[in-house]
């Protein structure tokens, strides 16, 4: 399992944070954890295929799409903080996240 | 018809501008190829007789290019195979019409391009991908595989040993790597994929009529599709017939 330094989670955060406000075109500081991403920013579940992408280059990660998928027909993220949280995961688990209890 | 008039043709939107067309799939936030048919050829092929097009883009509206195929339509008919090898024909008509066209075509890709939208994509020359662009055929991942000669045309174009190790895998492919392998031409800044696939045909058919347009189009063309004396002999009446009519 990979260390999720404090630091590291600094910069997952503020990753996430910046995808949405980019993608959805609003400010960060319309942004909060409580954030629900289709009903606040008319998002969809194709958004979280981009930030696994972009997650998966920016921190060397060799994490397969489907498995993730797997992960989150279980435990679905709706809101920015619940991506936050799933990413945090991901990135300590990688493909592993699949066999973690839902 | 006049310039920038917007038409439809089942999910696709077509309009023209400065003699270029586009083509933006037009449904729903994720672009879902709701059936392998997904416009009408003869519509299609009379929009781009009358507007004597230097190039063709393909798009998606708004974030993405198109997620795919919609899986519940293919499921729906799991017994009724007939028709989906009769739609997927249709189909694969209008990407070898689209392939075949002698002007300068590219697919403009944003965000997700997944499937039948990939499929699609390889239609065209050329591909232009936002550095947020996410490409799969991930068909193999349920249990299926590319029907709109995804399996044909990527081989083409990244090589086959890289294509069946995409196919199988079913694996998602970011912009740097697409580009790397040769999936996409030129990689841009999130929301420029439709002006800087403009740009890449206007700078490419500047100062070039028409007839050279197509004459050279068609001649690189009849290289795959005709046989080799056949495709000497055009080439060399169309050489004949630019010089004959042409400015030199």
């Amino acid at each position: 399992m990979r260390e999720l330094t404090a630091e590291i989670r600094e910069q997952l955060k503020e990753m996430i944070y910046g995808f949405f406000a980019e993608e959805c075109e609003v400010e960060l500081s319309e942004l909060n954890e409580e954030t629900n991403i289709t009903d606040d920013l008319d998002g969809d579940s194709l958004l979280f295929v981009e930030l696994i992408e972009l997650t998966k280059k920016k921190f060397q990660l060799d994490i397969q799409l489907q498995t993730i998928g797997k992960y989150l027909l279980k435990n679905p993220a709706e809101t920015i903080g619940q991506v936050i949280d799933t990413t945090y995961l991901i990135y300590q688990h990688g493909n592993d996240i699949v066999n973690l209890g839902a | 018809m006049a310039d920038n008039e917007k038409i439809k043709s089942g999910i696709v939107w077509l309009e023209a501008v400065d003699n270029i067309g586009i083509a933006s799939i037009h449904n729903g936030i994720q672009n879902k190829i709701s059936q392998p048919d997904f416009m009408d050829l003869e519509f299609f092929k009379e929009w781009i007789y009358r507007q004597k097009l230097k190039g063709l883009i393909i798009t998606g509206q708004g974030r993405h290019f198109s997620a795919g195929a919609d899986i519940d339509t293919i499921k729906a008919n799991k017994h009724n195979t007939d028709y989906l090898k009769d739609a997927l024909k249709k189909g694969k008509e209008i990407l070898s019409y689209i392939e075949t066209l002698p002007i300068v075509t590219v697919a403009a890709v944003s965000g997700v391009c997944f499937g039948a939208g990939l499929e699609i994509a390889l239609s065209c020359q050329f591909r232009i991908g936002t550095e947020n662009s996410v490409l799969a055929l991930p068909e193999a991942n349920i249990g299926i595989m590319p029907g709109l000669a995804g399996t044909i045309r990527l081989p083409r174009i990244i090589g086959k040993s890289k294509a069946i190790q995409m196919i199988i895998s079913g694996r998602t492919i970011n912009a740097e790597e697409a580009f790397g392998m040769g999936l996409l031409d030129k990689v841009v800044p999130a929301k420029m994929h439709l002006s800087s696939a403009k740009q890449y045909i206007e700078e490419l058919v500047q100062n070039k009529s028409h007839q050279q347009i197509n004459s050279i189009i068609q001649s690189v063309n009849n290289s795959i599709t005709e046989i080799n004396e056949t495709a000497m002999n055009t080439e060399g009446n169309m050489f004949a017939k630019l010089v004959e009519e042409g400015e030199i």
